[in-house]
């Protein structure tokens, strides 16, 4: 071969010197290209979600650290979790806790409503503080960082991490009358933009120790935050039991490929569930749109409950 | 019963969505204690002069040294004098706190609660 000629790649035929005309593509496109066209377009869209809602809260976040702060919403008046931490509060009170606005309140209200009915997707496709982690990730993975393995009960063992968190973050609020937590939290202070603003590093530096934690730990642990110390990811774990619409795998019809449980972005092993899809899902649909096989996984439609009511019924009669 | 996958991230978009147009619609969209206080009521949204719990701490970043005043009771010469500014008459008294910090050297939220506080308890 000349030094001039193209190469050409191995077992690929090289085309004719002319092109002739291409017939019309009547061959429907295998089930795989399919399948891979199916999940690249629920990423695409879920990643123009996430990026469209980060960038309205970063908006805010600059609009406030301008003069007429007053008048423009924080950061924390648009976190949905200050619901929970002024709840006990606005109940026994009839007030707030302090930095906590009725935003926080609708927004709690409205993403209850949205777990109750549609399973806990705002974790997956609109929480910034997920996108945030995402993007470590996705930057991980570019840079060749090894991620780190976490032994399945080590990893169930650290998830009650979020629990802790919770309860100490409800009982500072309550205590304090205020939104103690948003000094700490990585949520806050990410977006926040403080750290640009007012870099006062005697006062904010708790609240950069523990963004810089949680953003290391993203870069080897996928979702670090989300799965062992997301407070309201807590909350929703719990409530999650109640929601009508849940990813649910049936038995009878997967194969057990265990392709549905490597894209988890909070390593839960999909393809190990007996019904519904643990509570810490994050509704991202990975699982599902990865599944080969048709109706092995799926979004369904159930009574809430039923799962545990089953498992518990279960276990009565063993 | 089995349901197309993108029912869930829709239903949540347009709810979260919904609700917060909703709220916006009726009024209940509220992001800033600015719109719940009014002159000669405290900050923390106690009655009377004062400053909500009387520790100058529900002082807001947004608040005007006019807004203090008409919160607390206090004069603006004296709030303005609070600021720990060189000259009192000199320091702008429709300029957010927050911004105050380009303006009076030495000028910190915390200082300034702390000598509001001082002044609502000596007087």
């Amino acid at each position: 071969m000349s030094s001039d000629a193209p190469p050409v790649p191995a077992g690929r035929p090289s085309l004719p010197a002319t092109r002739t005309p291409r017939a019309p593509r009547t061959r429907r496109p295998s089930a795989a290209v399919r399948r891979r066209r199916s999940i690249h377009r629920l990423r695409a869209v879920r990643r123009v979600v996430q990026l469209g809602v980060a960038a309205l809260i970063l908006v805010a976040a600059i609009r406030h650290s301008g003069a007429a702060s007053g008048s423009t919403a924080s950061t924390d008046a648009l976190c949905p979790f200050g619901a929970v931490e002024t709840l006990w509060t606005y109940l026994t009170t009839g007030s707030l806790i302090r930095k906590t606005h009725p935003s926080n309140l609708v927004l709690g209200g409205a993403v209850l409503a949205s777990l109750l009915l549609a399973g806990n997707a705002f974790c997956g496709w609109i929480c910034p503080f997920g996108t945030l982690q995402d993007g470590l990730h996705a930057l991980a993975r570019w840079l060749h960082i090894p991620q780190l393995r976490i032994p399945r009960r080590v990893d169930a063992a650290l998830r009650w991490g979020r629990f802790v968190v919770l309860g100490v973050v409800v009982v500072a609020s309550v205590e304090t009358a205020r939104l103690w937590f948003a000094d700490y939290d990585p949520y806050a202070t990410a977006f926040g933009l403080r750290w640009l603003t007012e870099p006062d590093l005697a006062t904010i530096w708790p609240a950069l120790l523990v963004l810089g934690v949680v953003l290391a730990g993203s870069l080897v642990v996928e979702r670090f935050w989300c799965r062992y110390l997301c407070p309201a990811g807590a909350v929703f774990a719990v409530l999650g039991h109640l929601s009508i619409l849940r990813i649910r795998r049936s038995s009878s019809t997967c194969t057990s490929c265990s392709l549905c449980t490597a894209p988890c972005p909070v390593g839960i092993d999909v393809s190990a569930t007996t019904a519904a899809v643990s509570t810490d899902c994050i509704g991202c649909l990975d699982c599902v749109s990865t599944c080969p096989v048709g109706g092995a996984l799926s979004v369904q439609a159930g009574i809430p409950l039923a799962d545990i009511t089953r498992r518990l019924t279960a276990g009565a009669r063993s | 019963m089995t349901v197309n996958r993108w029912v869930m991230p829709i239903l949540v978009i347009v709810l979260l969505v919904g609700t917060v147009v909703g709220a916006q619609a009726t009024g209940v969209w509220t992001t800033t204690g600015r719109g719940t206080m009014s002159a000669g009521q405290g900050p923390g949204g106690g009655g009377g002069a004062g400053t909500g719990d009387g520790s100058g701490q529900t002082i807001k970043g947004w608040m005007t040294l006019t807004d203090v005043a008409a919160a607390t009771g206090l004069p603006v010469a004296t709030v303005a004098g609070l600021t720990g500014a060189d000259d009192p008459s000199a320091v702008p008294v429709d300029t957010a706190l927050s911004g105050l910090e380009a303006v009076v050297p030495g000028f910190t939220m915390t200082g300034f609660r702390d000598r509001v506080a001082a002044a609502l308890a000596g007087g």
